[in-house]
């Protein structure tokens, strides 16, 4: 029987000698939004990239949907999972509706409605005939978005279901971007993606997370729902300062705070 | 709401469409233009229209115009297509548009090899048969020789990594200029004329017998490289990112960079070292229509043969019956070009 997930087992990666990643055993579930977390340096980037084969790992394998990621073509891997990095500046001046058709890998007219979507969900409308390189971090961030959610659309999930990684998408967003680039990336897994999210902000990652991982020094300290991960003693060790975990009460969510 | 926006990023994808293939249309009727000029015009004046007559006169010019114009302004059409077809594609390897045929130190690899066989050349004695084919193939070696010691040296740092690439570059070019120099020590007075001259860049070594082999290299590769323009496109975003969209990022650069030899070592070989069309041309076509390399490598291939057709035309008769070499008149306005196009490069963020 085919397990679907994106499986890592036994997973060492090391950079220069040190060891980035250690003994890093997870399966990343379909249909749920997974928040890595954990301090600079803990291998949460290196986690993504080894997900998405930009680093092979040392030790132990990378599977999805129970198929060594090794033995898959990079056109396959590309109509199973989409990929954002960190990375935005692109090489000559692209106009943003030439930077989201990109993301297209076959025939994109089945899709005109849901790309619309997409456009209209990252407010990108104002944004199409813009060069890229012409707009700020944050704008930039939210096309790339868009071009990986346009990716993600296009992947065949009646057989198998689709991975969506992101590698801090928020970072140089403002408050409300940040909700919506979240917003969509959660309703992404009610569709049935696996969605892999790297996030810094805890209240974040407790707020849309269904699952989180929590990293530190390249080993899984913990795994699980956000209530059980979230634990002030584990966070405060992790970060190496006090930190504090209350259910807010007006809210009625978790609230991290330092 | 959401139909009408949808429609936004198509209708403005068929816009863009519909402009570049105007574009492309535009260059393809200079190019015929400035071809038919060229062949009409020289030390011999050319009437196109009577040339199939069959007074003393007509024959007179049709023979001028088959076996000196016509190989002539085809080696240039076909070089220059070659040369900024090739510029075109090494930016959008490099996502710098300040890459250059001449840059990587391809040229003068193709360079060396064809300098070697014009000084050394004549020792082997090669059959008549074999002989004009010699000149582009021992060119071919030489850029082909350069890239694959550019591939092993970059390999060798785990990623064929750009950067290591440029500066590969800017060593080979100096190994290179050794080379030269040594080969022109060695040579005769009669070897270095042709040497000094050839340097400097000429489509006046043009006739059939070498033009064929060429023409047909040059062809194959140039329709290989446009094939490749998709991907191109999606390099534009990093490496990583455009592995991601399920390009083997690997193999495009090889190709890239072995079609790139061949078009540049076949152009080298029959007319010497011309500067800048490589540069020049795809900045032009992409501050007309665009980034897309779907457009600019057609686009580029086009107005590079139209402009090269048309600085060999000024080249042969600015000063008739001499001629200065086209080299001298591309570099002339490409120089200039070069500094001002610096000024105009944004400094990367990253």
């Amino acid at each position: 029987m085919q397990t679907d997930g994106y499986a890592l087992n036994d997973v060492r990666v090391a950079l220069h000698g040190r060891p980035i990643l250690d003994g890093v055993s997870v399966i990343f579930p379909a249909g749920r939004l997974t928040a890595i977390i954990g301090p600079n340096g803990a291998g949460k980037s290196s986690l993504l990239k080894v997900l998405s084969g930009d680093y092979a790992p040392q030790r132990g394998d990378v599977r999805l949907n129970d198929r060594p990621l090794a033995d898959m073509t990079l056109l396959e891997q590309a109509n199973r999972r989409a990929v954002m990095t960190q990375s935005t500046h692109i090489g000559f001046d692209f106009e943003v509706a030439e930077v989201l058709r990109m993301g297209f890998l076959g025939a994109p007219a089945h899709r005109e409605s849901l790309v619309a979507e997409i456009i209209a969900t990252c407010q990108l409308e104002t944004l199409l005939e813009r060069p890229f390189n012409s707009l700020s971090g944050g704008e930039q961030q939210r096309v790339h978005f868009a071009r990986v959610v346009i990716q993600a659309a296009g992947i065949r999930v009646d057989q198998a279901p689709g991975f969506v990684l992101l590698d801090e998408p928020t970072a140089n967003l403002d408050l409300a971007h940040e909700l919506v680039v979240l917003r969509s990336a959660h309703a992404l897994a009610t569709q049935g993606f696996g969605v892999i999210v790297v996030l810094h902000d805890l209240n974040l990652a407790a707020r849309f997370a269904d699952e989180l991982l929590l990293l530190a020094n390249g080993r899984v300290v913990a795994h699980g729902e956000p209530q059980t991960v979230l634990h002030p003693d584990a966070l405060s060790q992790c970060y190496g300062t006090p930190v504090t975990v209350e259910h807010h009460q007006a809210l009625d969510r978790i609230v991290v705070h330092t | 709401m959401s139909q009408t926006q949808s429609a936004d990023l198509y209708r403005l994808g068929d816009a863009r469409a519909r402009r570049r293939a105007i574009i492309l249309v535009a260059l393809g009727c200079a190019l015929t233009l400035v071809g038919a000029w060229s062949l009409a015009s020289g030390a011999v004046p050319v009437d196109l229209s009577a040339v199939f007559e069959s007074d003393r006169d007509a024959v007179f010019q049709r023979t001028v115009l088959v076996e000196i114009r016509m190989p002539r302004v085809l080696l240039s059409l076909a070089v220059g297509a070659s040369l900024a077809i090739a510029g075109a594609a090494l930016q959008g390897l490099f996502r710098n548009p300040l890459a250059d045929p001449g840059l990587i130190g391809v040229s003068s690899g193709a360079a060396v090899g064809a300098i070697a066989y014009i000084v050394i050349g004549a020792e082997f004695e090669l059959p008549e048969s074999v002989a004009p084919y010699a000149l582009p193939v021992a060119a071919v070696i030489g850029a082909s020789a350069v890239t694959l010691c550019l591939y092993l040296f970059s390999q060798r740092y785990g990623q064929f990594n750009i950067l290591t690439m440029l500066l590969a570059g800017i060593a080979i070019n100096a190994i290179a200029g050794v080379g030269i120099g040594a080969f022109q020590y060695i040579s005769d007075d009669a070897q270095l004329r042709t040497l000094v001259f050839w340097m400097m860049g000429s489509f006046g070594r043009a006739s059939w017998d070498i033009l064929i082999p060429a023409l047909a290299i040059m062809f194959a590769a140039l329709l290989a490289l446009l094939r490749q323009s998709e991907q191109l496109d999606r390099l534009q975003l990093g490496e990583d990112q455009a592995r991601h969209l399920g390009i083997d990022v690997v193999r495009l650069k090889r190709n890239v960079v072995l079609l790139t030899a061949a078009v540049v070592g076949s152009g080298v070989a029959l007319s010497g070292i011309i500067g800048f069309i490589g540069l020049v041309v795809p900045h032009l076509v992409r501050m007309l229509g665009g980034m897309s390399h779907r457009y600019v490598l057609p686009g580029a291939a086009l107005l590079g043969a139209t402009l090269a057709t048309l600085a060999d035309l000024i080249a042969r008769t600015i000063v008739v019956p001499a001629e200065v070499p086209v080299g001298l008149v591309t570099s002339a306005i490409g120089g200039p070009f070069f500094l001002w196009l610096m000024t105009r490069v944004r400094p990367r963020a990253d």
